[in-house]
């Protein structure tokens, strides 16, 4: 099958300009951070959500809340605490005096970019009623189900410090984070650029550069990237072999690994590959796509044993292994 | 002249039993047959060097009642160039066929003075007979003993020495031979090494050859061959895991290896042409593959080279 690559190229090279402005708005206010706001891009071309960890300060926040402003769309910062109600959050019914009737009451999901910032903060009830809004991408309030806008992005963040008085994700939800990106420090001359920038100056102003409409009409652009079958069997095979990992010559980590990565992990990951690829303005995906956007779509999906612990290796390690241990087509 | 052929052995029979009388001798008083009391005296040398000593021994004895005799004096032998340097006493009773035996020995270190002739005179021996109550005398005859030229003593300090500094040069010498055996094995290795490095790439080229068919209908797999074949030889000639990684960790790799840039560009050219060809899904030309493989064995031919010039 011979595909036009040449014209998917091009229209990614017309259609991928936004990025451009979206970078360019988001350094205004952002410095380094590259690697995150690329992720945060890819979240929001492949529709997936994603939950940024990383210890205080390093601007997940201030991130996200940057790139909500170079889009034209509506945004909603909710704090997670353990106070919350999942009525705080998707809304309730009111009782309306002068009619005598139940009046909806949208919560602050009803909304085009969400960051649930430290979203472990709030208990079990609270996280479900946000990720079940995430999967279904709709709110039933009462009797009534509400459609969420589209585009419908979360962004959570969470620390991974501080753990007391927190309610830890359970592995079935975190599971519906398409990335889960874990957010280093800056380097010396990033951080001396934000020591200049932030020393008593107000935070530069950003301002909208692409509709959602843009948002949308890229994300039908990804899903038209060309992924070879060559590829597709790369990406299974990173799968299998968190699942199986024998079968593919990596007996050490056999006993390491409790659950591997579920299809959901093959599905973001072809989808985040194709993203990749679109941000780097290719038509078609090439292996460099897998394993850049691999870690990020895995870490989070693969439960390791209490040996694996016992060794002190995390799942990080073990997506390491796989990545680097499979043979690229 | 027979009858003097005859005297002559006489005489030297009579002289050679009176050189063996000098290392022994023995006096016996007769009281009965079974009841004598003998002395006899011996040396245990007949001819001692100056710095060596030898023994001189008087034993007396005699085959009855232990009590029938008591030996009131032994004088010390007189010494006529020689020094007592230590002595001994002994006294045995015991039963022989039936026979009560009593033999007494005195002992004597002798260390001759000077080169010579050295004499040991005769001892008088004074004893009791208890049954009569009657005090007799034995007396021994004179023993010589020739002193002759000191011999050398072994050193057994010098001794001890030398045999450890032998054996340690010998341990030396035989570590030393093997360091330098190893050593020439790890060079003769390493040389080894070095000269299956030419048929690495030339392996390669041959490979190439044989496996990169240009004329491929299929020219996707054709690109699939070139690429894993550049990968492989960069995973062996380099020790990296090109296999496994992306097309900038392998340049980055090879980087590291201080590659010159125009090989790494080379290489990154040809991954990357071959990446487009897997997996865009479209066609690509017969003269991109032709381009991409006139790289490739360049690559070979330039590390073939650069190998060759830096072993000469």
């Amino acid at each position: 099958m011979a595909v036009d690559i040449q014209a998917i190229n091009e229209k990614i090279k017309r259609e991928s300009e936004f990025v451009e402005k979206i970078t360019s708005e988001v350094s205004k206010v952002i410095v380094g951070q590259k690697y995150m706001i690329e992720r945060l891009l890819i979240g929001l071309l492949s529709n997936g959500h994603v939950l940024l960890e990383g210890v205080p300060g390093l601007a997940k926040t201030m991130a996200v809340k940057t790139l909500s402003s170079t889009i034209k769309t509506k945004f909603q910062r909710i704090q997670f605490t353990p106070d919350l109600l999942p009525a705080d959050l998707i809304g309730t019914l009111i009782y309306d005096q002068r009619n005598g009737e139940f009046r909806t009451k949208k919560g602050p999901i009803f909304s085009n970019l969400i960051l649930a910032d430290e979203i472990n903060r709030s208990p079990a009830k609270v996280q479900s009623a946000l990720l079940e809004a995430m999967m279904e991408r709709q709110v039933t309030i009462g009797e009534n189900t509400f459609p969420l806008d589209d585009p419908f992005l979360v962004l959570a963040t969470q620390n991974p410090i501080e753990q007391e008085g927190t309610y830890p994700l359970p592995e079935a939800q975190i599971d519906r984070f398409m990335l889960k990106l874990s957010v280093g420090y800056p380097n010396k001359e990033e951080e001396m650029e934000i020591m200049r920038r932030m020393a008593g100056k107000p935070v530069p102003a950003v301002k909208p550069v692409v509709d959602p409409a843009a948002i949308i009409s890229a994300r039908k652009l990804v899903s038209e990237v060309y992924i070879d079958e060559k590829i597709e069997r790369y990406i299974l095979d990173i799968v299998f072999a968190t699942r199986n990992p024998k079968e593919y010559g990596l007996e050490e980590l056999q006993d390491l690994i409790s659950y591997g990565a579920s299809p959901r992990a093959s599905i973001y990951l072809h989808q985040a590959s194709k993203a990749h690829a679109f941000l780097r303005r290719r038509g078609y995906v090439i292996p460099e796509d897998v394993r850049s956007i691999g870690m990020d779509v895995l870490r989070h999906r693969i439960i390791v044993t209490y040996e694996a612990e016992a060794e002190e290796k995390t799942a990080e390690d073990v997506v390491r292994t796989v990545l680097n241990k499979i043979e690229v087509p | 002249m027979r009858r003097a052929i005859f005297e002559l052995c006489f005489l030297f029979v009579l002289l050679q039993s009176r050189s063996f009388a000098q290392t022994t001798d023995s006096t016996t008083v007769p009281d009965s047959l079974t009841e004598a009391i003998t002395a006899s005296v011996q040396a245990n040398r007949q001819e001692v060097p100056q710095n060596y000593t030898f023994k001189f021994i008087l034993k007396i004895s005699w085959q009855s009642d232990p009590t029938r005799y008591e030996i009131e004096k032994v004088d010390n032998p007189v010494l006529t160039n020689f020094e007592i340097v230590g002595n001994a006493s002994s006294n045995w009773v015991g039963e022989v066929g039936g026979v009560k035996k009593v033999i007494r020995t005195y002992e004597y270190v002798l260390k001759p003075q000077s080169l010579g002739m050295g004499y040991i005179g005769g001892l008088i021996i004074d004893y009791k007979d208890t049954r009569f109550d009657e005090t007799h005398s034995l007396v021994t005859n004179r023993l010589e003993v020739k002193v002759v030229d000191p011999v050398k003593e072994t050193n057994w300090t010098l001794f001890l020495l030398t045999g450890s500094g032998l054996f340690f040069l010998i341990l030396l010498t035989g570590a030393t031979a093997i360091f330098i055996r190893r050593k020439n094995a790890r060079e003769a290795e390493q040389r080894q090494q070095m000269l299956q490095i030419i048929p690495l790439e030339e392996t390669y080229l041959n490979h190439l050859k044989q496996k990169v068919d240009l004329k491929n209908p299929n020219i996707g797999e054709s690109f699939s061959v070139l690429s894993k074949l550049l990968k492989r030889y960069l995973s062996e000639r380099y020790q990296i895991s090109a296999l496994e990684s992306a097309i900038q960790e392998i340049a980055g790799e090879l980087n590291k290896s201080a590659v010159s840039e125009k090989i790494v560009a080379q290489v990154e050219e040809v991954l990357n042409t071959c990446d487009v060809a897997k997996f865009s899904g479209g066609q690509v030309e017969t003269g991109t593959l032709e381009r991409c493989y006139t790289l490739v064995e360049d690559i070979l031919n330039r590390n073939k080279r650069e190998f060759i010039e830096s072993t000469n």
